[in-house]
């Protein structure tokens, strides 16, 4: 079937022709890769662009809520306006929720996956430097965000606000106000959507910046390549693929994935919560930190029942603050200072106090080891922020949760780096993953026991609890390490496979990519049917169009499978 | 590009399927942008019956005779929040009430006509109409009521903006433009036991600068049953 002979076809094709070269997409400056990066395990190197993907959707459904925020009555107006009457308002204003989330998540993801491997070293300390700021406004951001809609979490994350700047001296009431705005409830709200707002753009302006310098410097070469020495300079090799059409199509493949997850997660948490408010206010069917919809309003009677939970994202910090090793009334700053501050600072000059040229995690152990602990405190923070909130915290309760790992970790750390420096780490591949297999067990087990001991320590502080949440804590995050070095091992020692040549056969590509077109069209035409008014039904319109979306990039990937043999 | 030797038509194939998916997702999404930017409408289902409330009391005729009426400016809002309607009643002395008629009235832009209420009250005298003029917007005091002076000096509602005049002791008919409608007529009940004013429904035409009389606007709060009588000077 020699269809090109056919005019239809022929015409066609003249016009992608034209278009590709209207759009000068043949010659965009942008870095091209090797293949590996846009294979299976490729979205390890594509989180930056995941992170972009997400930013995407939250300007376009960020400005779409900006048309009926309110900040005159903004709980009324979101829960009681955009929630119950704007159409697919509750879609747009769970998966704006939900795509900052992704975002803050993939930026740690991002963030500790560049700082193991060393990709702070020159060439890209600026680089470094921008991405790291970039987190600490996009966390402001999200600050802003949640405190936006007046329900009884904002208020009492813009009261915990208030109080750490007020505490700031002789700056401290011009910075509130500068913040929050004069003490009205029209100011404050004001003051929260301009600096949502501006400080967006200001993301917008750095990642500018990010991706220039990304580009600019180009990607981290493998380490067989590198030889884990920086600089780490990727030369474009004439075997890697042009951008057109090669990673076009895989970054279509990506952002509608992407897109898709952002609007399905949200929609299956709207048809869990069934309505605007939570069903119960003491057993809510989502934790109210996971709530897709904003709590009760701060003057409702239930709003008893809720935490003073800050968004689970500065939770950490939230719990610092109970810590009773600050004392006096700047303690709230000292600690928001301690465990925020002095770790984004520490992140931000890493590129300028590790001068040396390793690259490999193990060469440069108190690096490694305080990033493994940033991960660790992070989540144990985290946790106990969630589990007892606002609960004070005497001293040796605090010594006993963060001596633990520190000793652990570091110590382990640097009994690795000599192992490693005697060339010991010559492991089989059969042997390192069995190992790995053996600390993944162990990891599962140890993570399971360190929660039981840690609910214990919470419900009934004893000694004993204690010792044992600190035992487990310790073991968990040295199991936890070995995981990581052992996949490690494992994956430099696995033997690289040449890739097949046809991923997938063409004909196979054809019939499953019949089946999800055909699927796609009838979810959108069952979909378009819903009422665009109501939690429920909104939540099964966005399963069904982030399902359309998902369906999409597997088509995506099925066309890269047969054609371009990734 | 060594791919053209692959069946092309299973190429063209899979690309229409990526297309059709993709553009079934962009429609869902098309679907909801659109719909989602339209914002829904804000008003009420169906015309409320409100009582007149006079400072903080039912309003009695006694409140309103022509001379206060024709003195100030006697507003109250129907059906929604910043929806003003005049209170008037009709004299063509200024001191004693002359009944108001059912008429209909007819509507210059159309040609077509409207059956207007007439007055309401012990003297069938008291009569309300919207208080937005109907050519181009202008809100009280800019358009206000002209109490009659003798018979040579009938009463009438002005607008001082572009001179739109309408006749109150008519069913608000246009005197002279350049307005080509009516004042839409605001219907009132008079309840001759407890001697108070409601306010029920409106005819005529739609409220100037609305697609109907019962959207486009803040409804009063819920539960409320009344609505405030206010007055403005006529210098004011």
């Amino acid at each position: 079937m020699d269809i090109e002979k056919y005019k239809f076809w022929k015409k066609r094709q003249d016009v992608v022709e034209e278009v590709v070269d209207t759009l000068k997409l043949n010659e965009l400056p942008l870095k091209t890769v090797p293949d590996y990066m846009r294979r299976k395990r490729g979205i390890w190197y594509w989180t930056g662009a995941l992170i972009t993907i997400a930013f995407v959707y939250q300007v376009i459904s960020g400005l779409l809520l900006l048309i009926y925020y309110t900040p005159s009555d903004p709980y009324y107006n979101t829960v009681n306006v955009i929630i119950d009457t704007v159409p697919f308002g509750a879609l747009f204003l769970a998966s704006h929720l939900y795509g900052a989330y992704a975002m803050i998540v993939l930026i740690y993801i991002h963030l500790f996956r560049n700082y193991f491997m060393g990709a702070y070293k020159k060439p890209r300390r600026l680089q470094w430097v921008t991405g790291v700021l970039l987190l600490a406004i996009t966390i402001g951001v999200g600050f802003f965000g949640y405190s936006m809609t007046g329900d009884v979490l904002s208020s009492d994350a813009t009261d915990v606000g208030r109080g750490i700047a007020l505490s700031t001296p002789i700056l401290g009431a011009t910075l509130e106000s500068l913040v929050f705005g004069n003490g009205t409830s029209l100011s404050l709200f004001t003051h929260m959507l301009s600096l949502h707002i501006i400080f967006t753009a200001i993301i917008g302006l750095l990642f500018g910046l990010h991706f220039f310098l990304a580009e600019a410097n180009g990607m981290m070469p493998s380490n067989r390549k590198s030889k884990y020495t920086a600089p780490a300079v990727d030369k474009e090799d004439p075997s890697y693929k042009p951008w057109f059409p090669y990673n076009m199509a895989f970054m279509v493949q990506l952002a509608l994935y992407t897109f898709g997850i952002l609007i399905i997660i949200p929609s299956i948490l709207m048809l869990i919560n069934g309505s605007t408010v939570p069903a119960s206010a003491t057993n809510p069917p989502i934790p109210p930190l996971f709530s897709p919809f904003p709590s009760f309003a701060p003057t409702s009677p239930f709003a008893g029942y809720v935490p003073a939970y800050p968004p689970w994202f500065l939770l950490f910090i939230y719990k610092a603050v109970d810590f009773q090793i600050f004392t006096g009334p700047m303690s709230p700053l000292i600690a928001s200072t301690v465990f925020g501050v002095v770790p984004l600072l520490y992140f931000l000059l890493i590129p300028f106090m590790d001068g040396s040229k390793d690259l490999h995690p193990l060469a440069r152990p108190m690096v490694t080891a305080f990033g493994i602990l940033a991960v660790i405190y992070m989540v144990i923070l985290s946790a106990w922020g969630a589990l007892s909130p606002g609960i004070p915290i005497p001293p040796s309760e605090v010594y006993a949760v963060f001596i633990p790992p520190w000793v652990i970790v570091v110590g382990g750390m640097y009994f690795l780096n000599r192992m490693y420096k005697q060339n010991k780490f010559r492991v089989t591949s059969n042997k390192s993953i069995a190992s790995f297999l053996l600390f993944m067990f162990l990891l599962i087990f140890m993570v399971i026991e360190l929660a039981e001991n840690f609910s214990a320590f919470m419900n009934h502080t004893s000694a004993l609890n204690l010792v044992s949440t600190a035992l487990a804590g310790g073991a968990t995050s040295f199991v936890a390490f070995g995981t990581m070095k052992s996949a490690q091992v494992a994956e430099k020692y696995q033997p690289v496979k040449e890739p097949k040549q046809h991923v997938i056969s063409v004909n196979t590509a054809v019939i499953i990519s019949a089946i999800l077109g055909i699927f796609a069209v009838a979810v959108i035409a069952m979909i378009s049917t819903l009422n665009p008014v109501g939690v429920i039904s909104e939540g099964e319109f966005g399963l069904g169009l982030g399902g359309i979306l998902v369906i999409s990039g597997l088509i995506m990937r099925l066309y890269r499978a047969a054609f371009y043999h990734e | 590009m060594g791919e053209e030797s692959i069946d092309s038509g299973k190429r063209n194939f899979l690309k229409a399927m990526v297309v059709i998916s993709a553009g079934a997702a962009v429609a869902g999404v098309l679907k909801g942008v659109v719909q989602n930017i339209i914002p829904p409408s804000s008003g009420l289902s169906s015309f409320p019956e409100l009582t007149l409330f006079f400072n903080g009391n039912p309003l009695k005729y006694s409140d309103i005779p022509p001379s206060f009426t024709g003195g100030n400016i006697v507003l109250f809002d129907y059906p929604l929040q910043s929806d003003p309607n005049f209170l008037l009643n009709i004299s063509n002395d200024n001191k004693t009430p002359a009944p108001v008629e059912p008429m209909s009235v007819f509507i210059p832009a159309t040609g077509g006509t409207y059956e207007s209420p007439g007055g309401v009250g012990p003297d069938n005298s008291v009569v309300a109409f919207s208080a937005i003029c109907q050519h181009l917007g202008c809100v009280p005091p800019i358009i206000h009521y002209y109490a009659a002076g003798s018979a040579a000096f009938p009463t009438y509602i002005h607008c001082n903006c572009h001179g739109s005049t309408y006749d109150p002791s008519r069913g608000a008919k246009v005197i002279t433009g350049p307005t080509t409608h009516p004042l839409p007529a605001t219907i009132l009940k008079y309840d001759a036991v407890t001697g108070t004013f409601k306010v029920v429904s409106m005819t005529g035409p739609t409220i100037y600068g609305k697609i109907s009389d019962l959207t486009g606007g803040t409804p009063l709060p819920e539960g409320q049953t009344y609505t405030d009588v206010t007055t403005e000077s006529i210098q004011g």
